[in-house]
Formats: structure tokens, sequence, C-alpha cells
């Protein structure tokens, strides 16, 4: 992708700028989750209402998130772009392997699914780029 | 592939932040590109070859199998 700009420093402003918004937008749409869960739980009032408000809320953020990101892809340079890629790719498989070993074991009615297994496959997918991150940076140095 | 980046750069008495920022990327692929870690793509060895002033090949050697 043509990055141009007139200003040397260009570069390193607007990812700094992508990369915040796209931190900022994750941490929202992590944060909706707890809080969406905790909302219906506890305040005193129709559990469809809160639910479907809820959701609304997370899936809002969820798109804006998805949004900042591919903007944060269209910013970096070819070899920052290729580390976010498999970072990516890394925690997707690792969601696909855990979600299918998850079904597996369930079906066999070894564990029940519940919330809190689901809830932690969030968890596994932000480890899966971190590490992803690490490894890419590490491999380019 | 092996290049004579960092030659060049060092001709010009240029850091690698100097480099990144009139190449538009970031410092960590320049010195990615100078070790071979990383390839750059043809439109980056271009404006790269265009900067210096030289053909890609002068710059870019492609490692014989």
């Amino acid at each position: 992708m043509n990055n141009t700009s007139a200003n040397p420093n260009e570069y390193s402003a607007r990812e700094k700028k992508t990369s915040r918004y796209a931190a900022y937008w994750s941490l929202a749409w992590g944060v909706s989750i707890p809080l969406g869960c905790a909302g219906v739980m506890f305040l005193p009032a129709s559990k469809l209402f809160l639910g479907i408000f809820a959701l609304f809320i997370h899936v809002g953020i969820g798109l804006g998130a998805i949004r900042a990101h591919i903007r944060l892809l269209e910013t970096l340079d070819e070899m920052q772009r290729k580390i976010q890629l498999e970072a990516m790719a890394m925690a997707l498989g690792a969601l696909w392997v855990a979600f299918g070993s998850l079904l597996i074991l369930h079906s066999a009615e070894l564990i029940h699914i519940d919330s809190w297994e689901v809830a932690l496959l969030a968890v596994l997918a932000g480890l899966g780029m971190a590490i992803g991150n690490i490894i890419g940076v590490l491999r380019h140095r | 592939m092996k290049n004579r980046l960092k030659v060049l750069r060092a001709e010009r008495n240029w850091t690698q932040a100097d480099l990144a920022a009139k190449l538009e990327v970031s410092r960590q692929t320049i010195n990615a590109i100078e070790k071979g870690k990383f390839d750059p793509s043809l439109p980056l060895a271009f404006k790269a070859a265009k900067l210096f002033g030289l053909f890609i090949e002068d710059i870019f050697q492609h490692d014989a199998e």
C-alpha cells in the first residue's frame, strides 16, 4: 500500500496513532463482555432488554475494533504488516483448535462448557496475538 | 538476499532512522533488510534504488541457490 507523506516522521506518527486506536478499541471490546454479562446479571431490569442492549453495544464496539485493526494494517509498512498478519493467523488458529477441543471434550462428556470456558477463548486469542507479535519481532531482529 | 543498504547509508552518514523516514518505513524494517532477515517488496526496492540514484541490482543481489 502506498503511504505517501511529505513529513519524514509522518509514518512513525501515523503508526503510533493507529496502533493506539486499535488498542483502545480492543480494550473497549474486551471490557464490554464482562460489563455486559455483569449488567445482565446484577442490574434490576428485564434480562431480555438488558441482554439485547448489551449485545448491541458489544457488537458495535466489536465492529469498531475490526475497523481499527484494518486501518492499522493499512498503515503499517510491509514487514510490520507481515508480522501482524502472522500473529493474527496464530491467534485464529489457536482459537479454532481450542474451540474444537472444547466441543470434542464436551461431546465426550469429559467437561461441561459454560460461559467461563467461552470467555477464556477470548483471552486465548489475545495471548495468541501477543505471542505471535513477539515471535515476529524476534525473528526479524 | 544480500544488499548494500548499510554501506550506501553509511556513505551518506544516515542513521537507520533517517533512511527509514526517507523510505517511509519503520527503523525495524531497515534493520531487518540490512541484516538479511527481511526481503523488501519490489516497490520498496525501487524506492530505495531511486533514493540512492542506482539500479536495483546495484543495491540488492539475489542469493545463488
